[in-house]
């Protein structure tokens, strides 16, 4: 009996969280469906530029906030993945016990610290720094930075749990062997830990995708197409963020069309990382 | 009378002296004296848990990788004690290999698990790690069985197929010793054929040392035969009986010995 009451309960739940990311997928896209119509798929993708108020027709190019979302998630990725897995790679092979433990905890409370305090910390500190090298401070640059300290933690998680996966017998053989640390790592632990850490890299990718406070606040917001990393850059998420609470008709339209460009992003990122624990589990 | 085996020159290679292994202070094996002979098979017999394995590993200091576990006393190999620093410790491996109950290819190619370690000793040139690699793996009987696909996953070899890869990994590294820890209890009866006769072919050129549950394996291949029973009970010695494989099986010296043998086959 109770059986069957968890096992109703668990179907219920699971019905409901499916269902409810359906409806918030289905909201968006009937919120851009005006857009989609009036504005058109080819003008969103061409029009050059993002001025939608500029006149009665405006221009509506998402092309440059999906680019400012793509390179401050690529330039966040690039610094966070080789300070992420070679932190954990670090505090797993080694560092000794005392300072592993430390690490742990650190990581862990920088995965919980919110992004707007990260933000102001990259507002108040870091865009100054980065307007000394070179003007104007707010960034592509400075955002990337900022967003890369932001998932640092994701990627060094997946990366120790992946390399903790890896099997004792392994580990055994490299030590038999008398192989040195480097060669334990890469014949022993790296084979069996890198789908992990892409996933793990993967996971950080969507968090910077989709994450907003941290770009609004340091990223400079100017939508256009970043000709250098000092130059600012807007998101497709700060789009949204900084114009609904005015925006109205085909421009509050064109910001559900941001966020439908955003989450097929996220889509292609899941389905590439279950892609590749599939093929690690094959 | 002790009968020697006609294929071994009895000459000490590993002297082992007052050895205790414990684990968070329990002491799991202690030997107070028993000598391994240069390229004969000594085979390690006795019930689960009588610290045959921990006797095994604190050969080549497999120990030091357990958390909590403690080692005293000697081990001596040509006289040297055995242990020391890292490097030492490398060193010691290299020439002390070891096989384990369960078959642990490394996840890469099966030309990679042999020929890497030998990179990562220091075997700089290509041509000499793959000649090694064939040789090693003609030892153990495999090469046929692989040739086409040296570059597939180790993993994708049958059981008795990976722990013969394990053991050329180990040949082609030229150790003196060879370990095993009961390296067919995990496998069926044809590939423990297969491995065993892999094993005949070590006789003489390698000093081996067996943990087996098997006592018709060990005497099908062993030399000499160590019988261990556990610590406890007015037990001091972990080592209840050593000598030629014949003679411990034909006329153990000890009650304990005679019924283990006796139990086991009967």
């Amino acid at each position: 009996m109770n059986d069957i009451a968890l096992a109703a309960g668990a179907r219920a739940a699971a019905f409901c969280a499916a269902s409810l990311l359906l409806l918030i997928t289905g909201f968006v896209f009937v919120g851009s469906l005006p857009a989609l119509q009036n504005i058109g798929t080819f003008r969103m993708a061409t029009d050059g530029a993002w001025l939608p108020t500029h006149d009665a027709s405006g221009s509506f190019s998402l092309a440059p906030a999906l680019v400012g979302s793509l390179a401050v998630t690529a330039g966040a990725v690039l610094i966070a993945a080789p300070l992420g897995v070679l932190a954990a790679v670090c505090a797993g092979c080694v560092a000794p016990r005392g300072i592993r433990r430390a690490f742990t905890l650190l990581i862990g409370v920088m995965a919980g610290l919110p992004s707007v305090v990260l933000g102001l910390w990259g507002l108040t500190v870091l865009a100054p720094i980065v307007a000394s090298v070179h003007p104007p401070g707010p960034s592509l640059l400075a955002a990337s930075i900022v967003l890369a300290l932001m998932i640092v933690p994701t990627v060094a998680i997946a990366t120790g749990a992946a390399l903790g996966a890896a099997p004792d017998s392994t580990l055994n053989a490299a030590r038999a062997c008398g192989l040195s640390g480097l060669a334990t790592f890469r014949l022993a632990l790296w084979p069996i830990a890198k789908a992990g850490v892409i996933v793990g890299l993967l996971l950080g990718t969507m968090r910077a995708v989709g994450e907003t406070m941290v770009v609004v606040m340091v990223s400079g917001n100017v939508p256009g197409f970043p000709t250098s990393v000092f130059d600012p850059v807007r998101t497709l998420t700060a789009n949204i963020a900084l114009e609904m609470g005015y925006a109205m008709g085909d421009h509050r339209s064109a910001l559900f069309a941001s966020g439908l460009v955003l989450t097929g992003v996220v889509l292609v990122l899941v389905l590439l990382s279950r892609r590749i624990g599939w093929a690690a589990h094959a | 009378m002790q009968r020697i085996p006609a294929c071994c020159v009895p000459e000490t290679h590993i002297e082992i002296d007052g050895l205790e292994v414990s684990y968070a202070g329990v002491p799991a094996v202690r030997v107070g004296s028993m000598p391994i002979y240069r390229g004969c098979v000594t085979a390690i017999v006795g019930p689960s848990g009588c610290g045959k394995s921990s006797f095994l590993a604190s050969i080549n200091r497999m120990t030091e990788s357990v958390p909590g576990c403690r080692v005293s006393g000697s081990v001596r190999i040509d006289g040297v004690e055995s242990g020391g620093d890292r490097r030492r410790l490398r060193s010691l491996r290299r020439r002390v290999g070891m096989i384990f109950q369960r078959p642990n290819p490394l996840p890469v190619s099966i030309a990679a698990n042999i020929e890497a370690p030998l990179k990562d000793h220091g075997v700089g040139q290509k041509a000499e790690r793959r000649r090694r690699a064939e040789q090693a793996l003609r030892t153990v009987g495999l090469w046929e069985e692989v040739a086409d696909r040296l570059h597939k996953p180790a993993l994708s070899l049958s059981g008795g197929q990976q722990q013969r890869l394990c053991l050329a990994r180990c040949l082609a590294l030229e150790p003196e010793v060879v370990l095993l820890d009961e390296p067919c209890s995990s496998l069926d009866p044809m590939a423990t054929d297969v491995v065993e006769q892999a094993l005949a072919r070590l006789r003489g050129r390698y000093t081996t040392v067996i943990v087996t549950h098997n006592l018709a394996q060990a005497r099908r291949i062993a030399d000499f035969t160590g019988v261990f029973w556990q610590l406890g009970r007015g037990r001091e010695d972990s080592l209840v009986e050593f000598g030629s494989t014949r003679r411990v099986f034909e006329t153990p010296a000890e009650e304990l010995t005679s019924m283990y043998i006796g139990g086991a086959q009967g």
